[in-house]
């Protein structure tokens, strides 16, 4: 089964991270990618830029409306995704909580609609 | 009466079989939600049928049969499928089934409705549901919610277990950890249920079997010591089934008990349960607790029970679980050993947390018992009157008035 695992956290912490935790983090989730991809479990993955670069589009009476920042405000953003191949549920749950951000953010695993 | 004798009796056969045909059902249609359909519907056949024609000789393959031919006709149509015969129940799906792959799916199907993933409310309520067979009213009222959404409760969790991958399986051991804590909690809880009648039932007891054959498997598949030290947990108290209700089907305290009315060999067992468990010295909240029941049960009369040793479980108890209900029973083992003032000063603490909740009355009264304060220990055990759920407990309480 796909699953998705969005990374949710403040993101207003980031710019204040010393260089050497901001290289620690990176390096452990150079691990992580790694360890997924060697696994085969791996289908995608990215990081996102800040909400504030963030534009919401909707259509409203046949108008588009474009909205300048995210969809809803909140305290932990998402900041970035992977889309893993999984056994179950417990497999999922599992990875996702090797996931560097899941010590300080959270992690919300959704399983990928399947169209037949 | 004689009718309703019969009913009876159909009602406890269905119920007896339910965790093994709706797990085998589970199994075999690999979709929850259409096995559950399947299980109300051979529910139904059942009810219309055995009153006239009588109860099978394997009621078991008889529901899992029915169960699976209402499942192919409605998804199936078009395959051709004999409709239900005399001798349906010869012809079981997996006749060379045995007792322990049963066992082992109606594991499966607690652990797939006991997963960390699913809320504790869900995991109980879906557990009720499907593996002990009860109907939705009954569980809304044990758990106190309406009944609409109870139903919309489970219909949501079966789609989650669908959609998000959540098997049909054991956990592999290198999961167990995480896997297990909800499953002991709601087997825990199931027996509670029977035993305590928090939903305002007559003590339970086919509920307290039920939660101990299901303890029993799970020992047998995954041999931890909380495992064993629940499973301890409940034949202690089990033990005390007969002595616990009177003639006139009031709740006797356990100083109050005929202690010759205990089930010895019940007891003997689950102390050597207890005692192998405790030799991996890896203590938990479930050996605790069973080792708190086991002094209970140890002594000849009340006044013979042990009290400093509960004291100091509780106090080991306290330190891996800290709950205003533990709390409480901690008070209580307290004054029972003597030691009042520690006990005053936690029971004044808890009473905001446990204000609705009517055991903390009856603590509340033993302490002004023993403070020669009469008028304050009626109004402690008129609140508890008032509180109770259960009958028998209301009882209880109404005789000390």
């Amino acid at each position: 089964m796909k699953y998705i695992c969005l990374i949710y956290e403040d993101e207003t912490l980031v710019p204040s991270r010393p260089e050497e935790e901001m290289n620690e983090i990176m390096g452990a989730y150079f691990a992580f990618t790694n360890e997924v991809q060697a696994a085969g479990k791996h289908l995608g993955g990215e990081a996102l830029m800040p909400t504030e670069t963030a534009t919401t589009v909707t259509i409203r009476d046949g108008n588009r409306v474009t909205t300048d920042g995210p969809f809803v405000e909140t305290k932990e953003q998402l900041g970035g995704f992977y889309l893993l191949d999984c056994e179950n549920l417990d497999e999922a749950i599992e990875l996702a909580s090797k996931i560097p951000s899941a010590k300080w953010g959270a992690i919300e695993v959704r399983p990928i609609m399947v169209f037949d | 009466m004689l009718a309703t004798t019969k009913q009876q009796q159909i009602h406890e056969r269905i119920q007896a079989h339910h965790s093994a045909v709706q797990a085998v059902l589970v199994r075999n249609i690999r979709h929850v939600h259409h096995a559950e359909d399947a299980m109300q519907e051979a529910i139904v056949k059942a009810l219309q049928h055995w009153p006239v024609k009588g109860i099978p000789d394997n009621p078991r393959a008889w529901l899992t049969t029915v169960g699976m031919n209402s499942f192919r006709d409605r998804f199936r149509k078009e395959s051709r499928l004999d409709p239900l015969t005399e001798n349906s129940e010869k012809e079981e799906p997996h006749s060379a089934i045995d007792h322990t792959e049963l066992e082992d799916d109606v594991l499966k199907l607690i652990f797939m409705s006991c997963h960390p993933a699913i809320a504790t409310e869900n995991q109980l309520a879906l557990t009720l549901r499907m593996v002990m067979g009860f109907s939705m009213s009954e569980i809304a009222s044990a758990l106190l919610v309406p009944v609409k959404t109870l139903e919309k409760r489970i219909s949501r969790t079966k789609r989650k277990i669908s959609a998000s991958g959540i098997d049909f399986a054991l956990p592999a051991q290198s999961r167990l950890a995480s896997r297990l804590d909800p499953v002991q909690l709601v087997l825990y809880l199931i027996f509670n249920e029977g035993y305590y009648g928090s939903s305002g039932q007559l003590v339970n007891r086919e509920l307290c079997r039920q939660a101990i054959i299901l303890t029993r498997s799970l020992c047998r598949v995954y041999p931890q010591p909380e495992n064993f030290g629940l499973l301890a947990l409940m034949l202690f108290n089990d033990s005390r089934s007969l002595a616990r209700l009177n003639d006139k089907h009031e709740l006797v305290t356990l100083d109050k008990q005929d202690r010759s009315l205990w089930k010895q060999s019940q007891i003997q067992e689950a102390d050597v349960l207890l005692q192998k468990a405790l030799r991996k010295k890896s203590v938990g909240v479930y050996q605790l607790q069973g080792a708190i029941a086991g002094i209970h049960s140890i002594a000849k009369e009340a006044e013979e029970t042990d009290w400093q040793e509960i004291v100091l479980l509780y106090r080991e108890l306290l330190k891996l679980k800290t709950t205003p209900v533990i709390q409480l029973s901690y008070a209580v083992a307290l004054l029972f050993a003597g030691l009042n003032e520690e006990a005053e000063k936690l029971i004044q603490q808890l009473e905001p947390k446990l204000s609705a909740y009517s055991p903390f009355y009856a603590a509340q009264a033993k302490l002004f018992e023993l403070k020669n304060n009469k008028p304050a220990m009626q109004a402690a055990l008129e609140k508890a009157t008032t509180l109770s759920g259960s009958t028998e407990a209301a009882q209880h309480y109404r005789t000390q008035l």
